[in-house]
């Protein structure tokens, strides 16, 4: 280790001696790197948002192959109401693209609803069931992943400390992603309910269903970001008609300095009562039910909603030379990139929960199958996928859908690989050959 | 499900076979790789290609139905296409970059057009036409925002005039070795990590009735073949770049000699696995050599920073 280590510093070493400079243990790009300061503020943006998405993945990779809970589908939503146990394919096919229709259509609708909303100006309702949403997860689901989590280590527990420390770790929480607080800490939050929310879909969702979901949230996604009569393309045409961003809280952002501009703090509020409100409107259908399980449900429902609407907005625009910093909106499921100020790493990137919870979908979907070159090759298909994205970004300039390329990706990867490549590479593992 | 006392040993087991065999290479990305996010971008899609010749060997070998169990048809078919791919990602780096610095130039250009117009003239002095001015001007532009060492003339010609040749984003051996990186990595990972799996597990002697050094084989042999894959993709690069096609015989060579001695691992013996294990280790120290002499390194003073600590090399250097 240590020589292939000096090997790849001596390199170095021997280059800046060859490029006339002193030698150091350093990268000996820098010459290149100042005549390409832009290739590489892009660089770093992609890498500032693989990151995150490699350690969200791989929490819910891990969490799904320890944790028994989460890997084992009993019980199902409402809102997949065809999910028999049965092996012929054609009966599957069907069942599942209807559970995905359904879903879908949900998304649809909260969406639609989401933008009459926006155009009716109702943000603090939105508002108030954004806070709802975010303290199911944060208590409701937390309270059960740690009680699973602690059943898995055989660990005892006791109630009243596990009161007092969800309590902690739920309101701080909630004040991390929706009023201020350390950077570090908000993106830890936010991964960790994105985290939970896959592992939500993944327990709860029959396993032809998810895919065939995929597919068709990130058709959704193209056609409602990029068509010129899409919704999220015309949620984020009026937020910027109105100068104002959206929904700040539930996206993904790797520099703070985006909440502190002037004109964000007060828009926030209205858009979180926007997407709260598009979430009201769908929980009042089940408030009836009563029992662990089916409160399970109902948050589950209502966080599918929340994540599902969120799901269904719009990427955002890249960069628009000349205009004030926060006319650009955000959404769950876009990208933004400022690509004018090279200078200014102020301006982060961003993306949406809604592709964090899709992304480690397919992920953990991949590994509840017990086969870890699926998981590794999904995996860096899904990375692929984002950097062609950012590239499309800045190239594009524009809104775009972070989900398609990515889960295309990772889908044709997932069965390719599992069908295909797996029995190969069995085969030679196991007597030791090597390629 | 619970963890008795025993899946101690078995943990065990696993992180000194995991780390046997990815250590170096998680030390060489920590090192060399990991404080430069291009790097980082480049090892994921080298890792990616990789990936991409496996499942075309993996479609060969589904397709020709008759020869799914002689392995060494599939082996031979993997390792051609991992050679083209190889080759391939060459031409797709060569090609990325100029893409990219088109893009860049593009940028610059389009921050030029809003800043001082009067610097770009001076700068390009009549050299070709509004792009390239823009791209003179963008990148004085850049230096000046920037605040960094500013560029020198030479530079700026050579931006502007797109004569001779263009700003490397990377050097090409650091990028051949970055790439060597993500293959040997890939390759690494595939053939270890479903084992490593099986490890944790309640039991890990032998999995199958093989004999006891089966994990250590692995380990050792998915080792060689990360560092094997560093040379090799070093050796390609350069030998590409600088038009001497001969030292590719080495790679090719030595690839097929390494993998398909291991051939001889069989479930009877781990004695007989000795044979792949050094005859690798053999190949990659020629390799090793060879891309060192390509890559035209000091070979002693290589050698002097093996046994050296960084500053007192930087000391013997003044």
């Amino acid at each position: 280790a240590a020589r292939a280590q000096s090997e790849a510093v001596n390199q170095q070493q021997q280059q800046s001696e060859a490029e006339g400079e002193q030698p150091r243990v350093e990268d000996v790009d820098d010459e290149e790197e100042d005549a390409d300061k832009l290739l590489l503020y892009g660089s770093k943006q992609i890498i500032r948002l693989f990151v995150p998405v490699s350690i969200c993945m791989l929490f819910v990779v891990s969490i799904i192959s320890t944790v028994s809970y989460y890997s084992s589908t009993q019980q199902y939503l409402p809102y997949t109401p065809f999910h028999d146990q049965t092996d012929d394919p054609g009966k599957i096919a069907w069942q599942s693209i209807l559970n995905a229709l359904i879903i879908l259509g949900l998304v649809i609708v909260m969406t639609i609803v989401l933008i009459v909303l926006y155009k009716l100006r109702c943000y603090k309702v939105i508002q108030g069931w954004l806070y709802v949403t975010s303290v199911l997860i944060l208590f409701f689901f937390s309270l059960i992943f740690f009680g699973v989590l602690l059943s898995t280590l055989n660990l005892a527990f006791d109630y009243i400390t596990m009161a007092v420390c969800v309590w902690n770790f739920g309101l701080v929480g909630q004040v991390a992603i929706h009023w201020k607080g350390p950077l570090l800490l908000q993106q830890m939050y936010l991964i960790f309910i994105s985290a939970l929310m896959a592992l939500v879909f993944i327990k709860f969702l029959p396993e032809w269903t998810t895919w065939v979901l995929l597919v068709l949230i990130s058709i959704w996604d193209l056609v409602a970001v990029l068509c010129p009569k899409g919704p999220l393309r015309m949620l984020v045409e009026t937020a910027q008609e109105r100068n104002e961003s959206l929904f700040p809280s539930l996206i993904y952002s790797t520099t703070a300095a985006y909440m502190s501009v002037g004109t964000a703090e007060q828009p926030q509020q209205q858009q979180q009562q926007q997407q709260q409100q598009q979430q009201d409107g769908n929980v009042s259908s089940d408030l009836d039910e009563s029992g662990s399980h089916q409160q399970q449900h109902q948050a589950a429902a209502q966080v599918l909603n929340g994540g599902g609407g969120d799901g269904g907005e719009a990427g955002v625009s890249g960069g628009h030379d000349g205009d004030g910093p926060d006319a650009a909106g955000a959404g769950s499921n876009g990208l933004r990139v400022r690509n004018k100020a090279f200078h200014d790493e102020s301006h982060g990137v961003k993306l949406g929960l809604g592709d964090f919870v899709f992304y480690s979908i397919l992920v953990g979907r991949a590994s509840s199958a017990g086969d870890w070159n699926t998981t590794l090759s999904c995996y860096f298909a899904i990375l692929i996928g984002l950097s062609l994205t950012l590239l499309l970004l800045a190239i594009g300039r524009r809104a775009l859908p972070a989900l398609p390329i990515s889960i295309t990706f990772g889908v044709i990867f997932y069965f390719l690989t599992s069908l295909i490549v797996s029995p190969f590479v069995d085969a030679l593992t196991a007597q030791q050959f090597f390629i | 499900s619970s963890q008795p006392a025993s899946a101690a040993m078995t943990l065990l087991e696993f992180f000194g076979c995991s780390l046997i065999s990815f250590s170096p290479a998680l030390i060489m990305f920590i090192f060399t790789v990991a404080n430069n996010p291009l790097k980082i971008i480049i090892l994921t899609c080298s890792a990616f290609f990789w990936l991409l010749s496996l499942l075309l060997s993996s479609i060969v070998w589904f397709a020709v139905v008759p020869l799914r169990k002689q392995l060494v048809f599939s082996m031979v078919v993997s390792i051609l296409f991992q050679e083209a791919i190889r080759i391939a990602f060459y031409f797709f780096i060569k090609r990325a970059e100029e893409g990219l610095q088109k893009i860049a130039l593009a940028e610059d250009a389009s921050a030029e057009e809003t800043s001082q117009q009067s610097m770009s003239d001076n700068a390009t002095g009549g050299s070709g036409g509004g792009g390239s001015s823009g791209g003179g001007g963008g990148a004085a532009a850049a230096s000046s925002a920037g605040g960094s060492e500013p560029l020198t003339d030479a530079d700026q010609v050579t931006l502007t005039a797109g004569t001779g040749r263009p700003v490397k984003i990377l050097h090409l051996h650091s990028l051949s070795y970055v790439c060597g990186l993500g293959f040997g990595f890939m390759a690494g990972a595939f053939s270890m990590v479903n084992l490593l799996a099986d490890i944790s597990g309640p039991g890990s002697v032998g999995l199958g009735g093989e004999h006891e050094g089966f994990l250590l084989v692995s380990s050792v042999l998915a080792l060689m073949f990360v560092f094997l894959n560093i040379c090799w993709t070093v050796v390609t690069f350069v030998c590409i770049e600088d038009r001497r096609l001969y030292f590719l015989a080495y790679v090719w060579g030595s690839h097929l000699l390494c993998s398909l001695l291991t051939l001889l691992n069989s479930s009877a013996s781990p004695l007989l696995s000795l044979v792949p294990i050094m005859v690798s280790l053999t190949c990659a120290l020629i390799g090793l050599l060879l891309s060192l002499h390509l890559v035209e390194a000091n070979l002693a003073g290589f050698f002097t920073s093996l046994v050296s600590p960084a500053w007192m090399l930087r000391v013997c250097r003044r």
